[in-house]
Parts: C-alpha cells; structure tokens; sequence
C-alpha cells in the first residue's frame, strides 16, 4: 500500500475528479492490519487526507480478520444515529490495486482518547464520556443494520458459537498431541455459569480509548470495526477489562463504571455486574486467544508468523492466567453453588 | 560438550550484541519495535533452555498423581496415565518430555474434570493448585509477572 499503488487505484475509481497522491505513510504500531495515511490532491485543487487499512502479508501475521465484511458494516454503520464513524469511501476488494484487500476511509485528523486520557483530565468525567461512547454503540438499532449485517438467530446460538471456539482450540490442541487443562478448567465452569440473556446489540470488538477520536468540538468518532459484529454487547466490556494501558477508567470502581453503564442502555443489575462482565472477559477475548494459540501452532509445524508469533506466547499464559481467575471464582456444578459468587 | 557457555548464557550474549551494537543502528521505529521483541523472544528462550525440562518432568509427575488419586476415589481406573519408561537417555530428550507432558496434561484434565463432576471438594481444590502451579511455571518461562486482575 504505497502512493504509486494508491495512485493508480484512484485513478481507476475516480477518473473525473482527476487525483494527485501527494503522500502515502505508514502509520507504525497496531498488531493486526497494516495502515498507511495518504493525502490526495483533487483536479479542483481540494485536498483530502485518507486512511488505507490492509492485511499484512499472511506468514508476517498473527490476527486474522475479515476485511469483507468489515467493509460490509462499515457501510452499514456510516449514516447510524447514534455515533459517527469514519466514512468508508473505497475498497479493493479483490487486492488488485494494493496487493491485499483494502478499506479507504476518511481520515479524522485529531488524537484519540487514549491519549487525552494520558494528558490528565477530570477522569470521573472521562469515564462518563467513555462509557457514553461505549453505550453509543450498543444502544444502536440493530434493525438498522441487520439488512446487510449477519446476526445470530438467537442469544443463545450466539453464546453457543463463542463458547464453541473454546472446544476448538481444545481439540486442536488434542490434534496436535497436546492438551491444556487450563482451558478444559475454564470451559467446564463457564458452562455451569451461563449468565442472563440480553437482546443482541452491536459490539464493537476492541472497545478501548485509542478507538475512540476526539475531534475538537465535534462528536467522538469510533474507528477499528474489524471485530465488529451483531452480538453480545457485554462482551465489549468484558473486553475493555484487560485493556493494560493507563489510566483504566473501570478498574477503580467497577459498580461505579457500571450504574453509569445501565443508566445508559437499560439493562438490569442481574444483567450487568462485575461478576457477569468478568465473565464476559472470556467471551469477548477467546477469539483473540484462538488467534495467537494458531500462530503458536504454526510456529511448531515450522511456519513463519513474523516476531510476534513468538512475542506473543507470553500473552497467551497472561490471559489463560486471567481467565482461570475468573473460573476459580465462579461455582463448578449446582451442588457446590455459592449464592454470593454465582451471583 | 562445551558446557561453559550454557545456552542461556549464549542466548543472553546474543540479546544483548542485538541491543547494544544493532539497535542503535536502526532508524525506523517500526524496525526497533521488531528488534525489541526479538530480544526480549532470546531472554525468554534463554530461560526455558535453562529450566523447562525440570519443570514438566516435575508437573508431570504431580498430573500422575493426581489422576491416580481421582481414579482411586472415583473407581476410574481408565484415568490413570500409561506408565512408559524407556532408557533414561531418551526419556531426557526434550521431545519424549513434552510428549510425556502433553500425555500427563490430559489426564490430568480429565481427572479434574471428572472430580467437578463428582462434587469431589479436595480433590477439586487439589486439582485448582494444579493449575495455578502450571501457569506459574508458564510466567516465569515467559518472563512476565501478570498477576491478574
């Protein structure tokens, strides 16, 4: 993804308004897709700043997702009332012009929360506008995207569908001559613990300050869908738990984090607590978990997955270590079920 | 052999000749980042070629054990792992240990599994500190202190 390739490619979806690729950068960091920002000149001498997202080359990755339907809701979630997203503009599909398939959307020149979080701020009102972005998301009509969105056809099927990535990557595992009671452990509890259902919503999939955009005096503008999908909103907060970078805005008081939570979307307290989000801690991170055990796989069968294959197997013990603390706290069979902790 | 240097005094050598000497000549960030995990990949390799074979011939051991107290508390003989004992210069390779391992592992998981079911409390708790042990051995192969939330 380059300013020669982007050149081309504009040339071929915009011939009338005649463009001029002045600049084409990568943007570093980021695990999953690579990135560039580009600047474009128009024939009538306007110009416009773009973001270019692709996949990295297959045996230089670790995260896989997929940009077709990424670009399938991003089209979906641009014109929602509820939160603003960056507008999609172009894609290539097939990976002709850029080499990989590739999104490009309008660039929103302004720093995240995540950095306005580092600069000091009133965090009690930080996490109010945090959380309102996050309920931004999940109070959004579902009818309004499920014409082009796929969505589960239940909450259970759903939970069933998570819960099963769980089998596979234990039977994978078997597959491969190994075996991890970890994950037997914690799928065994999650099974006994299964928590009160909610509508499906929207979920974001990396719902965390640096996806949010703060430009100056307008509404907050959420970027990074490629694990957006139609399903349990509760997973994106479940998620945003172990979200290491500081100043954490749930962690210091969590029932605090969550009155705002449910004063904003109308679930109940049998519905969202801290027991039931750290719950969804292991729903709305297996996917990921799945992802990196994979490329740890590869690695063992002699494939090439970049450094952060291996960089990240420590990652894969950091979040088997806190999932099997959140088992150890939840009861394994009817008989042994304490009130105050299945809650 | 040539036991002095160890390969983890080998492997810490080369992280560090990565760091002092070829860092500073890398001007992209993106190409620093990617040193970086390297070296910090050779730290934790440097500790697994020290310590890995002790610690699963260790949990190895304790997984056999502890299937062999489910199966006597549950009459589930089926539980107990194969003993296999070839020479003790093969049973030392890296390879016959993780194969030994991974055979442990799943009855053990097994095991635990089957004392949940059972309502079995000690064996069940037995079966917990089993775990934590586990990923505690993990942690420090990798090198990281992630003591949860």
């Amino acid at each position: 993804m380059d300013a020669a390739r982007l050149q081309e490619f504009l040339t071929a979806v915009e011939p009338e308004r005649g463009p001029s690729v002045i600049s084409a950068e990568p943007i570093p960091g980021g695990y999953s897709r690579d990135t560039v920002i580009a600047e474009v000149r128009w024939a009538d001498g306007r110009t416009e700043k773009l973001v270019l997202r692709g996949d990295p080359a297959i045996e230089e990755s670790v995260f896989r997702s997929d940009r077709d339907r990424e670009w399938i809701l991003l089209n979906a979630l641009a014109d929602v009332p509820t939160f603003r997203i960056p507008r999609p503009r172009y894609y290539d599909a097939t990976g002709e012009y850029f080499g990989t398939k590739c999104i490009v959307s309008e660039a929103i020149p302004t720093s995240s929360m995540q950095a306005f979080l580092e600069s000091g701020p009133d965090l009690d009102q930080a996490r109010r506008d945090f959380i309102g972005i996050v309920a931004s998301i999940h109070t959004t009509p579902v009818d309004l995207i499920s014409g082009t969105v796929e969505q589960p056809p239940s909450w259970d099927e759903h939970i069933d569908r998570i819960m099963g990535i769980y089998d596979r990557i234990i039977e994978k595992a078997h597959g491969n001559g190994d075996s991890d009671p970890v994950l037997r452990y914690v799928r065994r509890k999650m099974r006994a613990n299964r928590p009160p259902a909610v509508p499906l919503g929207l979920v974001h999939g990396d719902a965390q300050p640096g996806n949010f955009l703060l430009p100056s005096g307008e509404d907050p503008v959420i970027i990074d869908w490629e694990f957006g999908h139609i399903g349990d909103p509760r997973q994106d907060l479940g998620y945003y738990l172990q979200i290491p970078m500081p100043p954490h805005l749930y962690h210091p008081d969590p029932e605090g984090f969550l009155a705002i939570y449910r004063e904003l979307t109308g679930y109940s307290e049998e519905q969202v607590n801290p027991q039931v989000v750290r719950y969804f801690m292991l729903l709305g991170m297996v996917h990921l978990l799945e992802q990196m055990i994979d490329a740890a796989e590869a690695i063992a069968r002699g494939e090439h997955r970049g450094v952060l294959g291996p960089y990240l197997l420590g990652s894969i013990t950091h979040f088997r270590n806190l999932f099997l603390g959140i088992c150890l706290t939840l009861p394994y069979s009817p008989r042994s079920a304490d009130p105050e902790v299945a809650r | 052999m040539n036991i002095r240097p160890t390969t983890p005094q080998l492997l810490r050598d080369l992280a560090d000749e990565l760091n002092r000497e070829i860092m500073p000549l890398l001007d992209d960030s993106t190409d620093q980042i990617r040193l970086h995990m390297i070296t910090a990949v050779l730290g934790q390799c440097a500790v697994r070629a020290g310590s890995e074979i002790a610690l699963m011939t260790l949990e190895t051991a304790a997984y056999r054990d502890y299937a062999d107290a489910v199966a006597d508390a549950t009459g589930r003989d089926d539980l107990r792992p194969a003993e296999s004992v070839p020479p003790l210069a093969a049973r030392l390779h890296l390879d016959a240990v993780v194969a030994e391992y991974a055979r442990a592992s799943d009855s053990f998981g097994s095991a635990l599994e089957i004392a949940m079911d059972a309502g079995l409390g000690d064996l069940v708790t037995r079966g917990e500190e089993l775990l934590h042990t586990r990923i505690a051995n993990e942690q420090l192969m990798a090198g990281v202190a992630t003591a949860g939330r």
